[in-house]
């Protein structure tokens, strides 16, 4: 489904040139929990943008569901991204001037992917999914850290993406609703939609069908499908 | 504090943009109020060196049967300090164009006797001392091959006189503007055929110039005097003190020359704030950590300051000769309305000292609000950047109003910051409102004019210089062009209206009782042709003055004759094309002996075309006619008085409403800053920039709506005020205020097509870098 072939990406800076990712090859099945590890600097961010199609790589071909991201200019890209990606981010990035119904089908309405006839009910039910069906008429600033990331995760799912993308989802809030969150994930990937999360916190006690680790940009582990790690 | 100031100055260069715009709006502000202070200082100069210095009368008297010594009689009157003579004779003159125009000649005894009403000779063409020296404006109307004038005399008489020269008097109105021929004449030696036996004109200073009362018991004691003496005065005129003809058009300008300069400084300061709030934003989290660290709130304030300070004194070096040029520019139109030379010499330096001072104060303590209000931010709030707080009420509003989340989204974000939006809203409607007023005014001047023409039973007006007998005109009926003619009676009487200090001059215009009046004309009561003794009135000035009279009072009018004769106040007529506003009165029987004639003109022909036939019947039959005057050309006049008024409006409501357009660049830069963040998520939900390119144009879309929706809410009254002043003061007639809707649909549609290229252009660049900015540090 996701096929990262012999990327490589090099910023330039002042300094020098950075080889952010070096020969990253890399292949992830429609369905796969992926889950991605590695220190601060070690090209986690850059590969997400990558495979999300909002950085281009300096070679290297990326294909997702047999489209080539290369292929694609940048308006298209956005709307493919927004057809089939879905993104969380760490610090929810909501739009505070919406409620919480309106962040998520504001996101519809991005792309019209869904029916417009459909979209205000669709988004009901992924918000009623993810525990806010009481909360639609509430604005961000009136919400938990634990129901931020929730609206997050119901709009990053509001056009029905085929890969979620998760940049350290559970890293801004206590463990209880972190946990909560990662079983709505679970229960996410159960249902067929591929995961691909960064995190930094403890993995201890999550199943994957990937763990991959980076380091210098390197893709240094690849393993094991269907693993709990204990 | 140095720390801070040099760390703020090094932000500022920086943000060299920021710094740009900011110079940009100090130098506004700086234009506009010095525009206004140097044109004031201008005026007074102007009037001061042009007006002043040509020693005006305080009294012009029109002598009848003339004796030998009474001269000397009335400057033995301890008021009465120099006295001179001075005629004046009209005649008509061929312009370049060959078309009739008035011709006014002022006679001084002698070119070196000249104390009062002093003209100036600008060139002399010949060394005799009698000569004729045109007014140097009103050159332009004649041919200036030729160097004769050929005049035609009320007697018929026609004379050929050389011209010996150019001559300027700036209590004169401009001659462009009176479409009249001025000229004066150093001695009296070639007028003298041409006045009337026994009639002399003086012109009286006294020592009580400035003092109307003390004036007005000179002038009675003036006609005492002339009568032990066996003379007469025939006429009496005591000029406003220290005004000038033109002086109500003056004020116009200079009223709208204040609002202007008024509207631009604001405008500045306005913009000014706006940028200091998108330099200041960025730096929240900076106040805060300086606060951490222990700068206070008194220190950030000053240092601001200091550096605002700096900013807007180097705006003073760009504003401040912008400012002298705009008001050299409007003094030389009010120079220009009061036949003035503008004084061009350098003012001293003190002046410049004083502009600059105030230029810097005004806009100094207008801008350090944002200043006082971002210093006093809490180390919390500016650490967590929420120095914006979202409006709730606008939120739960638009929840409940609309749908769509594209249009909730647009509306709310315009009111993140509440103040700034409405401040923008106000920014650009006052500009829309400002260039619609000069329109609609434009438009309802225009329309009342055209509608009186229209209306107008009788389009050719006909003055005689004598009295004329109905066998005498009767041939005019039979001109092809004529349908139908009206003797008009015009007799000069002097009254004294309510609650008035001095007795007033005015025209009384007999009407033979077949002269119809229009329904539409009656203002106020009946047309009552029965009535011998009724008088009706005309024009605002006249309606003012009689405003405490009720239909049925009295009005006593003396009477050339000096018999005072009693009439029934009766009504109020319209009739714009007649100069003077005159009372009007019906004679009952017909009207043996007039003065004038009204002429209604058969619908095929145009005025122009029956002004010049009917003159060259007159001419043919050697009937002497003093004056002439069409409908349309009258109303062209009136009209033409008020081009500059429209103008100024108009350009005054369009710089602002540039400048407006400028505050939405600056306000929309702050947002796309302030936003980066949410523009980043918009990209990364999928979100083309055109669609936030939409978004954005959306939401500016809420103030255009808005901005055009208040521009006509404060077009109409402000239009009501203009057209009541100008109805007062220009057109002596009240002007109904009407809205041109076509060119307010237009200049609406227009706008927000402007705003639309604009906000598109603009945000196009700007987002691109933005969220290209965020999404490049989104994980």
């Amino acid at each position: 489904m996701i096929d990262l072939k012999d990327i490589n990406k090099i910023y330039s800076s002042p300094g020098g040139d950075v080889h952010a990712l070096k020969s990253v090859n890399l292949s992830i099945q429609k369905g796969d929990n992926v889950i991605v590890i590695g220190k601060s600097g070690s090209g986690k961010s850059t590969l997400l943008n990558i495979i999300s199609g909002i950085d281009r790589p300096s070679s290297g071909n990326i294909i997702v569901n047999q489209q080539d991201l290369g292929d694609l200019k940048e308006n298209e890209l956005a709307l493919w991204r927004g057809k089939n990606i879905g993104i969380v981010f760490q610090f929810y990035q909501l739009l505070p001037s919406l409620s919480v119904l309106d962040n998520v089908l504001f996101a519809m309405k991005l792309v019209n992917k869904i029916p417009r006839k459909l979209q205000k009910a669709k988004a009901e039910s992924y918000l009623e999914d993810v525990g806010l069906a009481s909360k639609l008429k509430k604005f961000p600033n009136e919400l938990s850290g634990g129901e931020k990331q929730r609206v997050a995760i119901a709009r990053a799912l509001a056009n029905d993406p085929s890969v979620l993308i998760a940049d350290e989802p559970t890293g801004n809030l206590d463990s209880k609703t972190g946990e909560q969150i990662n079983q709505i994930f679970q229960l996410l990937n159960e249902k067929g939609v591929t995961l691909i999360t960064v995190t930094h916190a403890n993995i201890a006690g999550r199943t994957y069908d990937q763990l991959v680790y980076i380091e210098d940009g390197i893709l240094s582990y690849k393993s094991n499908p269907k693993v709990k790690l204990v | 504090m140095r720390v801070i100031i040099s760390k703020l100055l090094k932000d500022c260069w920086l943000s060299k943009g920021k710094l740009l715009l900011m110079l940009v709006s100090a130098a506004l502000s700086a234009w506009g109020i010095s525009s206004m202070i140097y044109s004031y200082q201008m005026a007074e100069r102007d009037f001061k060196v042009n007006f002043a210095s040509t020693y005006p009368a305080d009294i012009e008297v029109l002598i009848g049967n003339y004796q030998p010594g009474l001269e000397e009689k009335l400057l033995a009157d301890l008021k009465i300090i120099d006295l001179e003579r001075r005629e004046v004779l009209g005649a008509r003159i061929k312009n370049a164009n060959g078309e009739w125009m008035p011709f006014v000649l002022y006679g001084a005894e002698d070119e070196k006797s000249v104390r009062l009403n002093v003209f100036r000779i600008l060139e002399n063409r010949t060394q005799e001392k009698g000569k004729i020296l045109i007014e140097t404006n009103a050159q332009f109307f004649l041919d200036d091959t030729k160097d004769s004038i050929e005049l035609l005399f009320p007697e018929g008489e026609t004379i050929k006189w050389m011209i010996g020269g150019t001559s300027h008097d700036p209590r004169l109105a401009p001659a462009r503007m009176e479409r009249a021929v001025f000229a004066h004449s150093t001695s009296l030696k070639l007028l003298a055929p041409h006045l009337k036996n026994g009639q002399r004109r003086f012109l009286i200073e006294t020592n009580v110039s400035s003092d109307r009362q003390l004036l007005e018991e000179v002038s009675e004691r003036i006609k005492k005097i002339a009568k032990s003496e066996g003379s007469e005065v025939l006429s009496l005129v005591i000029p406003t003190p220290g005004e000038h003809i033109h002086q109500n058009i003056v004020d116009g300008i200079s009223f709208l020359q204040k609002s202007m300069g008024g509207i631009i400084s604001l405008m500045g300061i306005i913009l000014l704030s706006l940028i200091l709030l998108t330099w200041v934003f960025p730096r929240i989290s900076d106040l805060g950590i300086m606060k951490a660290i222990g700068a206070s709130s008194i220190r950030l304030f000053y240092a601001y300051l200091m550096v605002l300070s700096l900013i807007i004194l180097l705006g003073l070096i760009i504003g401040l000769p912008l400012g002298y040029e705009t008001a050299r520019a409007y003094n030389n139109l009010v120079a220009f309305v009061q036949n003035f030379e503008p004084v061009t010499d350098a003012f001293p330096f003190w002046i410049h000292l004083l502009v600059a001072f105030v230029a810097m104060l005004i806009p100094l303590t207008f801008a350090a609000f944002p200043l006082l209000k971002a210093s006093k931010t809490t180390v919390q709030q500016a650490i967590n950047k929420t120095f914006y707080l979202a409006n709730k009420r606008i939120f739960q509003f638009s929840q409940r109003v609309f749908q769509d989340s594209s249009l909730k989204y647009s509306l709310n974000n315009l009111f993140r910051n509440s103040s700034r939006s409405l401040l923008m809203l106000m920014l650009v409607a006052v500009g829309l409102g400002l260039f619609l007023t000069g329109a609609n005014l434009e438009y309802s001047v225009k329309k009342e004019l055209e509608n009186f023409a229209n209306s107008a039973k009788y389009g050719l007006k006909v003055r005689f210089s004598g009295q004329m007998k109905q066998e005498e005109v009767s041939f005019i009926r039979d001109l092809p062009f004529v349908e139908s003619i009206s003797a008009m009676d015009d007799k000069t009487v002097h009254y004294k209206a309510p609650n008035a200090f001095h007795s007033n001059t005015r025209n009384l215009r007999i009407l033979s009782p077949q002269h119809e009046i229009k329904e539409e004309f009656v203002l106020l009561g009946q047309v009552d042709k029965s009535c011998s003794d009724c008088l009706y009135i005309s024009g605002e000035a006249m309606r003012q003055e009689f405003e405490d009279k009720q239909l049925g009072h009295k009005i006593e009018l003396t009477m050339p004759s000096g018999e005072k004769n009693t009439f029934v106040y009766s009504g109020i007529f319209k009739d714009m094309a007649a100069i003077g506003s005159p009372f009007f009165a019906y004679k009952t029987s017909k009207l043996d002996s007039f003065t004038a004639l009204a002429i209604e003109i058969k619908s095929d022909f145009t005025a122009l075309e029956v002004t010049n036939g009917v003159d060259d019947a007159f001419l043919e039959k050697g009937i002497d006619v003093a004056g002439m005057i069409n409908v349309n050309t009258r109303l062209g006049q009136l009209q033409g008085h008020l081009e500059p008024t429209y103008l100024i409006i108009k350009v005054m409501g369009l710089v602002t409403l540039v400048l407006g357009l400028l505050g939405l660049i600056i306000v929309l830069n702050l947002c796309i800053q302030e936003r980066t963040r949410e523009l980043g998520i918009l990209k990364s939900l999928g979100s083309s920039f055109g669609k936030m390119v939409g978004l954005f144009r959306l939401e500016f879309f809420w103030i255009g709506i808005g901005a055009i929706f208040l521009s006509i809410l404060l077009t109409m009254p402000l239009n009501a005020a203009l057209c009541k002043v100008l109805g007062e003061t220009v057109i002596y007639h009240q002007i109904p205020p009407r809205n041109f809707w076509s060119l307010i649909g237009l200049s609406s549609v227009i706008f927000l097509l402007i705003q639309y290229l604009l906000i598109t252009a603009f945000s196009w660049f700007r987002i691109r870098k933005s969220a290209n900015a965020m999404m490049a540090h989104q994980f």
